[in-house]
């Protein structure tokens, strides 16, 4: 393994990030500044700095229009997606389109700037690979990171700008119960086949994976993904009953901020009904402070039906994989809300009474597994992982549509990873109206229209397209496509004369979400300069505290000075830099160096002087 | 194009093999050949060193492509039965064993 290819494992989750390595043989969380082991994916902008994390996660109440989360929601997505436009509904941020894309508005420095969610995403990314550099002393690279299992292909390739924009390459993407998985397999070290299924309830999104471990071997036999599912849908409902109830009662409506206030009283209620069957709702001054109390019974009322979605996802994730229930050894639960009595009761009744396994930590094995998979691609040597292998699938299905309108299936779902799938198209000859139908190029050829699609029946989302030329003496188009590890998705055409490819008439085209290089590069220099902007706020944060610590420890030091003329005079100075102080809370860096030399100088001159008349 | 991929020579493993030995064989391969785990000029894969990583990806293909078929039990069923017709055919001194492709493809532009 070699400095350059060491990589380091990231979860960027739509509530909480965190970064782990793999160092010493094992994998180690690294806490953040804070101290914590999970940073909130958060990141704010006010009138002097731009805040990630805890820093920003704090501050959100006095400043809510410009802190921006849920990032994964907005990633790689179209203002006009659904679960966009429900999220709009409630984020305090606001979301434009421009030039065709989705954009967050904030107010940064006194001034309205908007921001590509490409570019929010690197500001966390640069936030975690720092915490990891901090911690190894050393820059990093690259990295593996991990996402929800609903993540499609235009949001994959989002992700990996926003590594780019942040200075890391993002050499692999994995599903973030895939990864817990392989966390969780590392872990026990059991010997002989095993299902396991992997239940991620989080904040927002319902993630099922389902594996066949065998010694190292992981394979990933299907996943899928839900984001109309998860904690913040849960509250949904219990704002809602609430609200109902308030309506009735008191006939008065309530204002946004009431509506704040009451979810956030609701998440706790939700929080504290997993231990004790009632919970108290209490919110200060509102409605001459309301009181309520919300039992279990009523909680799991209200969300059943959303409870017994989750359910759904685990029996269609078993369908797609053709295993039966009673197939499955394990079943492993992580992600927040799987810490709800009525879930784990739904999932243990759906396996015939199987006991579930709770004792991986949620928050933190995705990133360990994305760590573990870090170090096997940066081709670390240890015993440990010597023979383990993730052999992943892909979540979504592709299909073709050429000139006619016909949809062509290329790539079924849950197909193991790298896929190459080529097909032969037949062109009509027999005088149909189809060539005629096609436009005419100045060479008197003809173009074909190739579309390609993700997904299938009811979702399919066009991705790309292109135009083949062919001349008329061609009979067959050859259609490749190729999905590698990755994800990047590469589509080729060529048309076939007598059973040859033609040289000239060959096209290859690479999916991308949009974003070129120009603007992925500006987006890096601009994030350089945020670096950087960041960087001298914690040099003058750190020259002020040198300052403020070096007064401090005179003001302690006079007490035992026995000469007053002396103690006198040191305490005008200090008192002149205390009020100095206090008048230049945003002075510059080289202004608190200045003035604690003046300071220093100052204190020199004072010891001269006494001890000198003395 | 349409050729019967030989999936039993692929894993390495006899047509008489159980789903267990086909398990294991897939496991060993896809050690070999997965493109993770293949160095190209290392000598600890079973695989020729002199494959590049391109190739060593077509060839975990293959292997995967054999494990996805002869792992289920209805999909090898299928692939048995036509691969004993084509041996039959090629017996009767069929021409070849390619299936043509228009036959198969050939109602799509129609």
């Amino acid at each position: 393994m070699t400095e350059e290819n060491y990589a380091i494992g990231i979860d960027l989750g739509t509530s909480y990030s965190s970064v782990c390595i793999w160092k010493n043989d094992e994998v180690k969380i690294i806490e953040n500044d804070y101290g914590y082991r999970t940073t909130p994916s958060y990141v704010a902008f006010t009138d002097s700095e731009i805040l990630i994390g805890d820093a920003a996660k704090t501050q959100i109440n006095l400043n809510p229009c410009n802190t921006i989360f849920d990032i994964p929601r907005l990633i790689g997505r179209s203002i006009y997606n659904k679960d966009v436009q429900s999220g709009m509904k409630y984020w305090p941020f606001s979301v434009v389109e421009k030039n065709e894309k989705l954009h967050i508005r904030v107010k940064y420095k006194e001034e309205w700037k908007d921001f590509t969610p490409e570019e929010i995403a690197s500001l966390l990314i640069i936030k975690m690979k720092e915490t990891a550099e901090n911690y190894l002393d050393r820059q990093v690279k690259n990295a593996v990171i991990t996402v929800p299992a609903h993540f499609d292909n235009l949001q994959f390739q989002a992700i990996k700008n926003a590594g780019l924009i942040a200075g890391l390459k993002i050499i692999r993407i994995i599903n973030s119960p895939t990864a817990a998985a392989i966390a969780y397999g590392l872990k026990t070290k059991a010997i002989g086949k095993r299902i396991v299924l992997v239940f991620d309830l989080g904040g927002s999104t319902c993630n099922v994976s389902l594996l066949a471990f065998d010694c190292g071997i992981f394979e990933v036999k299907a996943v899928i993904g839900n984001y109309d599912l998860g904690g913040k849908y849960f509250d949904d409902s219990i704002v809602n009953h609430f609200v109902q109830e308030i309506k009735r009662k008191f006939k008065k409506s309530l204002s946004k901020t009431d509506l704040c206030r009451i979810r956030t009283h609701c998440e706790r209620a939700k929080c504290k009904l997993s231990t004790s069957d009632c919970a108290l709702i209490e919110i200060d001054s509102l409605l001459d402070d309301y009181n309520t109390t919300l039992t279990r019974a009523k909680f799991e009322e209200l969300n059943e039906d959303l409870f017994q979605s989750a359910i759904n996802l685990i029996n269609k994730v078993l369908n797609d994989a053709r295993i039966d229930k009673t197939e499955v050894h394990e079943v492993v639960l992580i992600g927040g809300s799987t810490h709800i009595p009525r879930i784990q009761k739904l999932i243990s009744k759906f396996f015939d009474g199987k006991e579930l396994i709770k004792s991986i930590n949620p928050e933190e094995a995705a990133a360990r597994g994305a760590a573990i998979q870090a170090a096997i691609l940066s081709g670390n040597k240890s015993k440990k992982i010597r023979d383990v292998l993730l052999l992943d699938v892909n979540a979504f299905a592709f299909s073709i549509e050429t000139s006619d309108g016909i949809i062509t299936s290329f790539i079924e779902r849950n197909t193991t990873l790298p896929i190459e799938e080529s097909k032969l198209f037949k062109l009509s000859t027999k005088g149909s109206s189809y060539k005629d139908t096609l436009d005419r190029n100045p060479k008197n050829n003809y173009n074909i229209l190739i579309q390609i699609y993700e997904g299938e029946r009811y979702y399919t989302n066009l991705i790309g397209q292109f135009e083949l030329p062919i001349s008329s003496s061609a009979s067959k188009i050859e259609i490749t496509l190729k999905l590698n590890l990755n994800l990047v998705l590469k589509v080729s055409a060529v048309e076939k004369i007598n059973g040859r490819n033609s040289k000239i008439n060959k096209k290859e085209i690479t999916i991308n979400n949009g974003l070129s290089e120009e603007e992925i590069e500006r987006m890096v220099s601009e994030a350089e300069n945020y670096r950087t902007e960041r960087e001298i706020i914690i040099q003058k944060m750190q020259a002020r505290t040198d300052f403020e610590i070096y007064i401090h420890r005179l003001d302690r030091i006079i007490n035992d000075i026995n000469n007053m003329n002396m103690k006198n005079k040191l305490e005008k100075a200090i008192s002149e830099s205390f009020t100095w102080l206090d008048n230049n809370e945003e002075a510059e860096k080289d202004e608190y160096e200045r003035k604690k030399k003046l300071l220093k100088e100052t204190v020199n001159q004072i010891a001269d002087e006494t001890l000198w008349r003395r | 194009m349409d050729t019967l991929p030989e999936y039993y020579a692929i894993l390495e493993v006899p047509e008489t093999a159980t789903t267990d030995e086909i398990r294991e064989a897939y496991k060993r391969k896809a050690l070999e050949t997965h493109p993770d785990r293949y160095t190209p000029g290392s000598k600890d894969s079973g695989i020729n060193p002199r494959l590049s990583q391109e190739e060593a990806k077509i060839h975990f293909q293959k292997v995967a492509d054999a494990y996805f078929v002869l792992s289920d039990k209805e999909r090898r069923a299928q692939y048995d039965n036509t691969r004993a017709s084509r041996k039959k055919r090629q017996g009767n001194s069929w021409q070849t064993s390619q299936a043509d492709p228009d036959q198969v493809f050939g109602d799509v532009f129609e």
